[in-house]
């Protein structure tokens, strides 16, 4: 019976078991034969695939059969091989590409930039220069330079310079804020039908006095002409042509370059305003040049030259020295034709312009030691005193300032500026001395002295500051010295103290301190001492080495310093 | 008795136990990923599937990939017409490769412009209502797939492969009959569509309202930008200063945009161009307010690396003929003829 039992209950559990693993391959899909051989198919059709050239979809059926398979090194080895090979492809076909890309043939170059893909599909570069190919160009680069401004750069690019407000626009610029050389902006290029309308005189006009004011006089002409070419009646246009030429002549004037000048100046109409003063006035100084040049190059010593502006000075028509117009310099050819001063009061002007007024002052100087009584340049160096002396009032260095404004020459307005300067000064100097007494009397030493200070700066000559200061000052020594030696820092005090020269209750203050020192020298000596007997010989020396600090010429610690180390050598030894 | 009860008892237990055991291996053997009695296995990044009857590409797409959409990549993958019961499918779980070019040539996707509908009348810019029949029957029996928007712009930017027959409707200035003739036959398709709307339009007497544009919006179709009031934006009139102009370009470009902002909730990511016409400004424009895309009138193929902002369009006319329309299907640029 029970035998039997076991028997069945062995069967049952068996049938179980048998159940159990069944139900696992029941719910598996495939058999590891169907799994092999699954991925045998993908292999094979991945080799037909390649044999195709088709190598992308070669990689997945490859890839795949990976995935069947997965530890088959065989599989693995063979995709990386074709993915390696793909990339190859793709990078040939890429090149290819771009050479034909450079050859302008871009037909031939988008062919290969597509088969690059085919065989590599995630080859961005391809995309980029397909996309790239099709599309022009939307925006233009441009990198700021050093007297850029909106509007220059409108017209560089634009040829109108009212279009500044689109740059702005596409870089998020503030078009009253300057731009900072180095800046990348980016432009929108416009197609032609934007940017060339048809001719448009009065914006034409205005362009052309925009360049008059940049004093770019070859474009006024330039513009001018085409108005005019339009429309020949344009009295605007012509008026401007003049006005341009005139300009550049005159400039041309200044650099001495006469020949260039008179070239100009005679296409201008000869009833236009000044213009016929102008070129005689040049065609006179022209032919003395020429002939001061000729003889400077035959002799070059200076006593010659001398004589040669004695000659030169004779012979120059009296009419042309007293009918020179105003805007032309007429110290040239009676001083030393080397020195120009229009040249040096140009500049001495654009440095007054860029506040560098000791550069401006330094040159208005040179040309009134070159003739006194050159007005422009007096007014210019005043000029230059004058900012200078205000820009230090403004920076609070009035006394400065007023040194400088008290050189100033003769010139209204002056001596009241002068008083203002004095009188904000005196202000401003009062307050900080009554301020330093303040806090002189709440014991506030060092903020008094501080105060007192910027009293001088503003007036140096303040009366009592001085005096005060060092008053101030002894006080602030008197008292670190006195709570130093409360602290027991004897040696450190009696440092400080020393440096006071006139104080009540100093020197008595010093001598007890030197008592005090002297006193504590003598205990640590006597403590050493006391080590010494209990053979305690390195805390003897320390004591000794104490009693040097308090005292350093006592004459006994030094002895015995030396002798209890060579005491302290002699026993190591021994114990070795 | 006694022993008899214990042996029970210990039958018993031995019994419970190996239920437990080939429970566990039960579950052990099974497979990662949706449970189901069907036969399925997994292999890294492929599922592979022995198809039942019944399968089709779409049912397996929705059940391994989420999406019925996707039935086409499965197919490709496989390389197969039809599903024979049996045999095994192997479907990718990630994307395996985003190759749509051929040996031979790359893909295109052509778009369709209509603008208004009448139900006998038809005229240059109006289908009758038979003829758009027609036109969408073609399609959906020829396994023509109708686009988004946004598919259409991840194509453009090489994101993701596209179903090789892929086609992209649109329908520009928001007219009523859009409304009462396309939209009832779109749905019956079920097609998406992408329309182009200028806001000046809208509410007027044959156009849409905003609550008939909602509506569609919600029912899934994409509303976009065509200017405020449909002119010209690639030249300025002859009076007109740049600035002017510029003032303009912008308010035809902004404020319909916002406009759609505000009713739908949606932001504007494309322009269909008035009169398809259009310049180099209004791309720079276009590109530094976030625009990805413009549509012009040109004939022409898509590929993908065709300009973003000059997209090919084929404008149906009430004129045209079911011939014509499936001329102008062209899904394929075929490089072999072109040289």
């Amino acid at each position: 019976m029970r035998n039997k039992l076991l028997k069945s209950y062995i069967i049952a559990s068996l049938v179980i078991v048998i159940f159990s693993i069944s139900g696992i391959s029941v719910s598996s899909a495939l058999s590891e034969k169907e799994v092999s051989d699954l991925s045998e198919q993908y292999r094979m059709r991945a080799r037909e695939y390649e044999e195709k050239q088709e190598l992308q979809r070669a990689i997945t059926s490859l890839k795949i059969a990976g995935n069947l398979a997965p530890g088959n090194k065989e599989i693995l080895f063979e995709t990386e091989r074709l993915v390696k090979r793909a990339k190859l492809e793709a990078k040939k076909h890429f090149k290819k590409g771009l050479s034909y890309v450079e050859e302008n043939d871009l037909k031939a170059a988008r062919g290969e930039f597509i088969t690059a893909l085919r065989y590599n599909p995630d080859f961005r570069r391809p995309v980029r220069y397909l996309k790239k190919m099709l599309q022009s160009e939307t925006f233009m680069m441009y990198s700021v330079e050093k007297k850029d401004t909106l509007k220059t750069i409108a017209l560089k690019v634009y040829q109108d310079y009212k279009k500044d407000f689109l740059i702005a626009y596409f870089n998020d610029l503030d078009q009253n804020k300057p731009l900072a050389p180095g800046t990348v902006l980016k432009l929108p290029v416009l197609d032609s039908t934007l940017v060339q309308k048809e001719f448009d005189a009065e914006d034409a006009l205005s362009m052309a006095k925009f360049y008059f004011e940049l004093e770019e006089y070859d474009l006024v002409l330039a513009v001018s002409k085409k108005i005019l070419r339009h429309d020949s009646s344009n009295a605007e246009a012509a008026d401007l042509v003049n006005a341009s030429c005139h300009q550049m002549g005159i400039v041309l004037g200044r650099q001495g370059r006469y020949d260039q000048a008179l070239e100009i100046l005679n296409k201008i109409d000869p009833d236009y305003l000044g213009v016929q003063d102008v070129i005689n006035n040049y065609s006179a100084r022209n032919k003395v040049q020429d002939k001061v040049q000729k003889k400077v190059r035959k002799k070059v010593q200076d006593e010659v030259l001398e004589d040669v502006l004695e000659d030169v000075q004779d012979e120059v028509p009296e009419d042309v020295q007293d009918e020179v117009p105003e805007d032309v310099q007429d110290d040239t050819l009676i001083q030393k034709p080397l020195f120009n001063v229009e040249d040096a009061f140009n500049n001495a002007k654009f440095y007054l312009e860029l506040e560098e007024y000791d550069k401006a002052h330094a040159i208005a100087g040179e040309i009134l030691e070159y003739d006194n009584s050159n007005k422009e340049a007096r007014e210019l160096a005043n000029a230059s005193l004058y900012r200078k002396g205000m820009q230090l009032s403004q920076q609070d260095k009035y006394y400065q300032a007023l040194e400088i404004l008290n050189e100033i020459t003769e010139h209204p307005g002056v001596p009241e500026t002068i008083a203002e300067v004095k009188q904000t000064m005196k202000n401003k100097t009062e307050t900080h001395f009554r301020q330093g007494v303040k806090y002189f009397a709440d014991d506030k030493l060092e903020e008094a002295v501080e105060e007192w200070e910027k009293t001088l700066e503003f007036d140096p000559e303040y009366p009592n500051a001085e005096k005060e200061i060092e008053n101030a000052r002894t006080l602030i020594l008197y008292r670190d010295g006195m709570k130093l030696s409360q602290q027991g820092e004897y040696g450190q005090a009696l440092e400080i103290l020393n440096k006071i020269t006139e104080h009540p209750g100093v020197p008595e203050a010093i001598t007890e301190l030197e008592q005090t020192m002297k006193t504590k020298a003598e205990e640590h000596y006597r403590q050493g001492v006391k080590y010494f007997v209990d053979e305690k010989l390195k805390e003897a020396v320390e004591e000794w080495e104490k009693t040097l600090e308090f005292d350093p010429e006592h004459s006994n610690a030094e002895k015995e310093i030396e002798n209890t180390r060579n005491l302290i050598q002699k026993l190591k030894k021994n114990n070795q | 008795m006694k022993t008899r009860g214990k042996k029970l008892s210990a039958l018993l237990l031995c019994f419970l136990f190996l239920i437990l055991i080939s429970a566990c291996m039960h579950t052990q053997k099974k497979i990662k990923g949706p449970q189901d009695d069907r036969a399925t296995r997994t292999y890294g990044k492929i599922i592979v599937v022995k198809a039942q009857a019944g399968d089709t590409f779409s049912s397996l797409a929705a059940k391994y990939l989420n999406d019925s959409s996707k039935d086409w990549l499965i197919r490709e993958f496989n390389d197969m017409k039809t599903i024979e019961p049996g045999k095994n499918i192997v479907i990718p779980r990630k994307l395996f490769w985003r190759s749509r070019l051929k040996v031979n040539g790359f893909q295109t996707v052509p778009v369709f412009l209509y603008h208004k509908f009448s139900n006998k009348t038809s005229g240059k810019y109006s289908v009758t209502q038979a003829a758009f029949e027609e036109q969408m029957k073609y399609l959906k029996e020829n396994e023509y797939r109708i686009i988004t928007l946004n598919q259409f712009l991840n194509f453009l930017d090489y994101n993701a492969p596209l179903h090789p027959k892929s086609v992209l409707l649109t329908f520009d200035d928001g007219w009523e009959s859009m409304y009462d003739i396309a939209f009832p036959i779109l749905k019956k398709y079920g097609f998406p569509a992408t329309l182009f709307v200028y806001t000046d339009f809208i509410g007027k007497d044959q156009a849409m309202s905003w609550d008939q544009i909602r509506e569609l919006a919600e029912y899934g179709f994409d509303i976009q930008c065509h200017t405020k009031t449909h002119q010209d934006l690639s030249e300025s009139d002859k009076d007109e200063s740049f600035e002017d102009y510029f003032a303009d370009l912008e308010k035809e470009i902004l404020i319909p945009s916002h406009l759609i902002a505000r009713h739908l909730n949606k932001k504007c990511t494309c322009l269909a161009y008035p009169f398809g016409k259009t310049n180099s400004l209004v791309t720079a424009f276009l590109m530094e307010h976030g625009y990805r895309a413009g549509f012009t009138f040109d004939k022409g193929q898509n590929p993908f690396f065709v300009n973003n902002f000059l997209i090919r369009r084929t404008s149906v006319s009430g004129n045209c003929t079911i011939e014509e329309f499936i001329k102008n299907l062209d899904i394929f640029f075929d490089e072999r003829e072109s040289k």
